[in-house]
């Protein structure tokens, strides 16, 4: 298990019902992630609109997550 | 209309019809003084036709713009003594407050934009001819001297803000502050590229605008309004939706462009015109009391590197459906000027990065963006296309699909639709199958804005069947096509 630092934005905060939290998970990249969020929560976004950062640097969804990373997940948004 | 006399000005100049609830007569009169000088009499020449057609042209825009009855202006020419009547205006009305304001309208512009001029002859025997388009005589330098102080602004840094050329896209929330903060800040020319007229529930957050403005165009309110401002730049209204046709034209003219739409697809088009061109393109939106702040420099990354499809309309929610307080707009677009600002100064601006702003908890993330070697803009990739969304250069395209309209009952009422839809097909109460039965051919949903056929269509293509279109724009696309008449 590794720990993973988690931060919603936008449509996602809502959806999760909160900014962010620390959770346990065996995904092994940031889209594994994702799905298990979204199954989890009914997360209704589809996986090819959302980025995931990982430390700060904006990455392919495919990349590996380590124990400690920080993550933030954020969708399009077009208010204005 | 408006005529040129030389004969004494005789009123009434029109006609008052019995819903006329207000008339206001304007008289402009030869003064004793000016700036200090005794004046004893004018001489006024003028340039006709030229005169003529242009002082009917303004009074053609005030009278659509106030909606008022009638309007009727005399100029008179040659030599006039004190207290003789120059101008007259009559305007007639339902109401008194849009007869006086159509006054006081054609007066201004009359004064500013027809070719007539006054030469004033003075008590000591001298006389002078008066440039009626008076140059704003107050102190340039005083306006900008809290930020020329500054030393990374200075004399040359102010030289520079007045060289650039800025265009808005969009003068709602992000555009009001982001409007302000440029003109005050004495960019020397700014576009504002916007279609819209202003509505009510505009207010809480396009603070640019008042009350009383509910109904006129927004590129009409703003220009003015920032010009009001600052009186020292110049202010260019570009009053039409952009579109694939116009938009390389228009942002062409300009050095930076702020995209403070609300909307997807102009975001996108934006994008794919300013990498093309090499121009700096600022981006915001918001959500809720959320927003992303991203800048778009030449060979940097671009929007597409992020995300390199263009998301359907309404995948995430915009303003009118999700809410939005004021200030979270009002945050994110005086980010914008701020970043155009700085850009022009040389100072570090925020590029390769995407900014999320929180401003509940007040938080600022900071995300490196690297420029993606597959982006379908900026590098080897191409673009998808959202295929089911159409985008029509004219009605005859629409032919070859059926066409439902899917807007609720109450809709239809105060909104018809300017063109025969084949079936009225409600939103709220229709199965897919319902849909798929209108025709064996090609289906095009038709809605207000093109949000909700976007979604309806984005639905139907998922689940594998391929026949179902979405009118980008909805009404406004179809009001666009069909022209004034």
């Amino acid at each position: 298990m590794k720990s993973l630092r988690i931060q919603y934005f936008a449509a996602l905060r809502e959806q999760r019902g909160l900014r962010e939290e620390t959770l346990e998970t065996n995904a092994s990249t940031a889209k594994e992630l994702y799905d298990e969020l979204a199954h989890h929560y009914k997360l209704t976004l589809p996986a090819n609109l959302v980025k995931a950062s990982i430390n700060l640097q904006l990455k392919d969804l495919s990349t590996p997550i380590m124990d400690g990373d920080e993550v933030v997940f954020i969708p399009p948004v077009a208010g204005g | 209309m408006f005529r040129l006399v030389t004969e004494p000005i005789q009123g009434p100049l029109i006609d008052p019809e019995e819903s006329s609830g207000a008339v206001v007569v304007f008289e402009g009169r030869v003064r004793n003084t000016n700036e200090g000088r005794e004046v004893i009499r004018l001489e006024y020449e003028a340039f006709d036709p030229l005169a003529t057609q242009e002082a009917n042209q303004i009074i053609e825009a005030v009278l659509k713009r106030y909606k008022v009855q009638q309007i009727a202006c005399v100029h008179l020419v040659g030599s006039l003594e004190l207290g003789e009547v120059a101008i007259r205006v009559e305007v007639a009305s339902g109401h008194r407050k849009e007869a006086f304001k159509a006054c006081s309208a054609v007066v201004d512009e009359i004064k500013k934009r027809v070719p007539i001029w006054k030469k004033e002859h003075y008590v000591d025997g001298e006389s002078e001819w008066l440039n009626i388009q008076a140059p704003p005589t107050d102190d340039e330098d005083a306006f900008y001297a809290r930020q020329t102080r500054l030393p990374e602004v200075g004399a040359e840094g102010q030289a520079k803000l007045k060289a650039a050329n800025v265009l808005v896209v969009g003068a709602g929330g992000l555009g009001s502050p982001a409007l302000l903060y440029l003109a005050a800040a004495g960019i020397g020319t700014i576009g504002i590229c916007e279609a819209e007229t202003l509505e009510a529930s505009n207010l809480h957050r396009q603070i640019l605008f008042a009350h009383e403005e509910v109904g006129q165009p927004k590129s009409l309110l703003a220009s003015e309004r920032i010009q009001k401002l600052n009186p020292f730049i110049t202010v260019n209204e570009h009053p039409f939706p952009l579109t694939r046709g116009n938009v390389g034209e228009l942002v062409q003219q300009y050095d930076i462009v702020l995209d403070c739409t609300d909307n997807f697809e102009t975001k996108f088009l934006l994008n794919d015109a300013c990498v093309g061109l090499n121009k700096t393109l600022i981006f915001a939106s918001v959500y809720q009391y959320e927003g992303q702040l991203f800048v778009v420099e030449p060979h940097g990354p671009c929007l597409r590197c992020l995300w390199p499809t263009q998301p359907a309309a309404g995948c995430v929610g915009n303003c009118a459906e999700v809410g939005v307080l004021g200030f979270v707009p009002g945050v994110l677009g005086t980010l914008q000027a701020a970043e155009a600002v700085k850009r022009m100064l040389g100072l570090n601006t925020v590029a390769s990065s995407l900014i999320l702003i929180d401003l509940v908890d007040l938080n600022i993330t900071r995300i490196s963006v690297a420029k993606d070697p597959a982006c379908p803009t900026c590098g080897e990739g191409e673009v998808d296309e959202l295929w089911w969304e159409i985008h029509p250069d004219s009605l005859d395209q629409l032919s070859q699909f059926a066409v439902v309209d899917i807007r609720e009952e109450e809709e239809l009422e105060t909104e018809p639709l300017p063109i025969d839809a084949d079936v009225w097909l409600p939103m709220s109460s229709v199965t897919p199958e319902e849909i798929l039965s209108v025709s064996p051919g090609n289906i095009l949903l038709v809605c207000r804005s093109g949000m909700r056929t976007a979604r309806m269509a984005n639905a139907f293509s998922e689940a594998g069947e391929k026949r179902v279109y979405s009118l980008a724009g909805g009404l406004s696309t179809l009001r666009r096509l069909q022209g004034p008449n």
